[in-house]
């Protein structure tokens, strides 16, 4: 396709229908800036002169209005750009974690300005940009800017909108998108030493077979009965009792407005359970030691509470919190109750951050029904993009693994096959986690942002309006915040306690002490009886209290019975009844 | 001013090991010792072997544990109850390593080298013939090849045999070193190293005549974690082969530091059922109650190695010595020596001839352990 932008008559008619306000030119740079302050947009064109022009000394306003010489350069690539005042604060901002959920007015916040021009770019187009936020440089001369603003870059492909993008970006579409804050002690956050097993992109590796989370909660259950199975046993036996549940996989598509893609069959070498297998691996559910596949530390808080809820009727109705109106209530498999959205949610951010994120970010874009084909279609560029996101804003040592996973996405054949494989199992996970919902029309499959997913993308954005770039800081978000977000998402009614000592932990404490006890004396890891006594108060008690403030409460001595010895480098610690 | 100012030969509180072996102390704790008397006791009498699992933080005392009986106390509990001696040897966990089993062996044999094991085949025929010997060695060791290699062993008259013999045993498995010894295979097998360490274990402790026990200290276990998944595999499948193999008078004790893992508990899940259903016993090297801290620290004061005449807790007042201990938090005996020691070079340094509260509270912020 021709390039527009040499077409001399574009590129003085797109300046004139900005009306710019300000305009400057760098010489050097070949870069023209030119400002609209009525709309608050600015349009950055990086040009390329014909060394037979005569660009020197030219100022910004000589130069948009010298049409002869303007339309001689050719754009390379245009930068939208938009800014907000960040609210002022003082050396001492506040340093505990609050959860804070409003305090803000939207105007404040540079990522509904970008997700908002984003939607419409998207909506008119069906592409997305490159696109990142920045604070500006200090240079150190001046008193530092408190501006804040996002930055969408067309390149030659997509300028041939320009001219009609920057006639709708200033409407006011009313873009209905909240932007929740929750605050994070970001002195404390960078003071700890980083956990080994420590990597900046955390992807699960899938297949497209394993998309119902159901299967991985029956999984987890065999666990009850036995706590290790031989590594190569375990598809099989999967796959001999599987055919028990078929009837609730269709039950859950038929009644329940689920899905029942990614059945699991009998094989003769247990292929069909494997990709449901290798799934709990990755995302560190079960894992294999001395040839036996074994729950990790990080599941048996969940498998507990789980096997408890089918003896304990009251923990039973707090887990089948209806989490929509119209919602049937059921005993269904697939059909998740809320223990099992919070703990695969949790097990999914933390492990699948990068691909898990950035897939509801695209449907935050859309911000409409679509199909698996619609994520499919921006996904390989998006994620590269993000990669290239990431990369201003990590350290120099980190650099070279952005750089192995780029190349290697840059060199995907046949994306779209390979595609599938990533994004239809997280789809239907979304789905499974009610994020969203499902409707058939002939053969296509078309989804929808429900009410939780909507949510959490408001809290998403008050991470991106935090640290720019979410995923590597997510993880850190659960642990502070875990239990406050999901209240939130699923319009839970708990709240959250401030003051540890109001209540009795300890009680609990004591039970994890029986529950989680191995053949190491006198001792359980700290993780362990930290996740059950906020996930009990928070299921029987409606009370929030979140890990790292029991943690902290425990490392401050604030109990006499107890000692936390909390091991950085390890995330994790062990627990002691004091004699 | 020197140590002598202050009534004493040398520092107690030394961090390290003592340069010579024997002269290694044991002092307060005197609970913790009978149990591991207790255990070494049982297993001279008795036939059955066992797999002690010795839990205790960093500085809780295992290490020194495994010295201390290693290299005297073992041998003193024998003469105190008139029963043959045990063979004691202290191992440390191979780390980083390929191929842990191989290193093991070498570590081994590094200590009860191929002399020693000869010496031992030559003692026991002052209780049993050697075609005896030959005997309990083909049905102990089930193996062929090793019972080739212990005949090589009893029989071994020259030194090019010798050398050899020595030369295999250490993993050369040349085509000259295996047919001058007539053998068909090198020692590279974990099950045969298995097998040449059993059997070797079962003969010098036959019916208790020579040793009365076989006491090997396996010391920090928990870094079995440095290893892949594989070499720790291996590893404990070679432990519980090793344990099975040897069913009498084989007494494994297993220095544990209790850490926390990526996504396991504690190391007791990798240890395999089959492990920990035969490691049922443990000694657990709690750390010291403030009063226990006392004893120690009074025994260790006044050990005569230290000291000619007992004379309480001088140079400290027991104000101090109390003072700290409350505020220096859990007290592992490794802190306790280096909190101690540390507050003895500094009165030597600036001439304090009785450390008292106040010293110690001008001394505070020297102190990393210090708590208060």
């Amino acid at each position: 396709m021709k390039s527009q932008t040499n077409d001399p008559v574009q590129t003085s008619a797109i300046i004139k229908a900005f009306d710019p306000f300000n305009a400057y030119f760098d010489e050097e740079a070949q870069s023209l800036f030119l400002e609209n302050v009525h709309h608050g947009i600015s349009l950055t064109f990086y040009l390329k002169f014909p060394s037979s022009v005569n660009i020197n000394d030219l100022n910004g306003y000589e130069l948009i209005n010298n049409e002869e010489v303007l339309n001689k350069a050719i754009i390379l690539k245009v930068e939208i750009s938009e800014y907000v005042t960040t609210h002022s604060g003082d050396g001492n901002d506040k340093d505990i974690e609050s959860d804070d959920l409003d305090g803000h007015t939207d105007e404040q916040f540079v990522i509904k300005k970008l997700i908002c021009a984003l939607r419409k770019i998207f909506s008119s187009y069906q592409f997305i940009p490159y696109y990142h936020i920045t604070e500006p440089i200090d240079y150190g001369l001046c008193p530092p800017s408190n501006l804040k603003y996002y930055i969408i870059e067309l390149d030659e492909v997509h300028l041939k909108w320009l001219e009609s993008i920057i006639r709708f970006l200033p409407m006011d579409n009313n873009c209905f998108l909240n932007v929740k804050t929750l605050e994070i002690d970001r002195y404390k956050y960078f003071k700890e030493r980083p956990p080994r097993n420590n990597s900046l992109i955390n992807i699960v590796q899938t297949n497209t077979k394993a998309r119902r989370i159901g299967y991985l909660k029956y999984i987890i259950t065999k666990f009850e009965k036995s706590p290790y199975f031989p590594s190569t046993f375990l598809s099989k036996i999967v796959e001999r009792d599987a055919a028990i549940i078929n009837n609730e996989l269709f039950e859950y598509k038929n009644n329940l407005s689920g899905n029942d893609k990614g059945v699991i069959q009998l094989t003769k070498s247990g292929t069909s359970a494997e990709p449901y297998i290798r799934l709990l691996q990755g995302l560190n559910i079960i894992t294999v030691r001395n040839k036996s596949v074994i729950l990790t530390k990080q599941s048996k808080v969940y498998s507990y509470l789980n096997s408890k809820s089918k003896i304990d009727p009251i923990l039973a109705s707090k887990l089948k919190f209806r989490f929509d109106l119209f919602e049937i209530e059921s005993d269904n498999l697939f059909k998740l109750n809320l223990l099992d959205r919070m703990f695969f949610l949790r097990q999914i951010l933390i492990h699948d951050s990068f691909y898990f994120l950035a897939i509801v970010d695209i449907i935050s874009i859309i911000n409409k029904q679509f199909r698996a084909h619609d994520i499919i279609s921006v996904f390989q560029r998006f994620i590269i993009d993000e990669i290239n996101r990431t990369t201003t804003k990590v350290k120099n040592d980190q650099l070279r693994e952005l750089r192995t996973i780029k190349e290697r996405i840059e060199s995907w054949k046949s994306p779209k096959v390979y595609l599938e494989h990533i994004i239809e199992p997280r789809l239907n996970w979304l789905l499974d986690l009610g994020f969203l919902t499902s409707e058939t029309k002939g053969n296509a499959t078309y989804y929808q942002m429900a009410t939780p997913c909507r949510l959490f993308s408001e809290i998403l954005a008050g991470i991106s309006e935090e640290w720019f770039i979410k995923h590597i800081h997510i993880k850190k978000y659960i642990e502070n915040h875990f239990f406050i977000i999901t209240n939130y998402i699923f319009g839970l009614q708990s709240f959250k306690i401030t003051n540890i000592k109001a209540i009795n932990v300890e009680s609990r404490l004591y039970e994890a002490f029986s529950i989680f006890k191995t053949e190491a004396p006198k001792r359980i890891a700290a993780s362990q009886a930290i996740e059950y006594v906020c996930y009990t108060f928070f299921l029987y008690e409606n009370i929030i209290i979140e890990f790292n403030q029991l943690k902290q409460f425990l490392i401050d001595k604030k109990t006499d019975k107890f000692i936390l010895e909390w091991y950085n480098s390890e995330n994790d610690g062990a627990l002691y009844i004091k004699s | 001013m020197n140590l002598s100012d202050l009534k004493l030969n040398e520092n107690p509180f030394r961090i390290g090991p003592p340069l010579n072996n024997t002269k290694i102390i044991w002092v307060g704790f005197p609970d913790l010792k009978q149990k591991i008397d207790n255990r070494i006791t049982f297993a001279m009498k008795t036939s059955p072997s066992r797999i002690v699992i010795n839990w205790g933080r960093y500085g809780s005392g295992k290490t020194h544990a495994a010295n201390y009986y290693s290299k005297r106390r073992s041998l003193e509990i024998s003469q105190e109850l008139g029963l043959q001696p045990a063979i004691n040897i202290k191992l440390v966990l191979p780390r980083t390593s390929k191929d842990p089993v191989q290193s093991l062996l070498r570590n081994f044999l590094g200590q009860i080298s191929l002399k020693n094991i000869k010496s031992d085949f030559d003692s026991l025929e002052e209780f049993f013939t050697r075609e005896q010997i030959i005997q309990i060695i083909e049905s102990i060791s089930n193996d062929n090849i090793i019972t080739e290699v212990f005949k090589k062993v009893i029989s071994a008259d020259s030194d090019e045999v010798y050398h050899s013999l020595e030369a295999y045993l250490f993993g050369d498995t040349t085509k000259g070193t295996l047919s001058s010894l007539g053998l068909p295979s090198g020692l590279k097998d974990d099950e045969q190293v298995v097998n040449f360490l059993s059997t070797y274990i079962n003969c010098i402790t036959y019916e208790k005549k020579l040793y009365s026990s076989f006491v090997m200290w396996l010391d920090e276990f928990e870094d079995i974690d440095t290893l892949n998944k594989i070499s720790q595999d291996r590893f404990t499948t070679f432990l519980r082969q090793l344990f099975d193999k040897a069913p009498n008078n084989f007494l494994l004790f297993l220095n544990f530091t209790p850490k926390t893992f990526y996504n396991i508990e504690d190391l007791s899940i990798t240890l395999g059922e089959a492990l920990t259903t035969r490691a049922k016993l443990q000694i657990v090297f709690e750390p010291a109650k403030p009063q226990e801290a006392k004893q120690y620290i009074n025994e260790l004061l006044n050990d005569p190695s230290f000291r000619d005449q007992p004379s309480g807790f001088s140079p400290f007042t027991e104000e101090a010595v109390e003072y700290l201990l409350q505020n220096i938090g859990i007290l592992s005996v490794r802190k306790i020596n280096e909190v101690f020691s540390l507050i003895l070079e500094m009165a030597l340094m600036t001439d304090t001839h009785e450390i008292n509260k106040e010293f110690i509270n001008q001394s505070k912020d020297e102190m990393i352990s210090w708590e208060g």
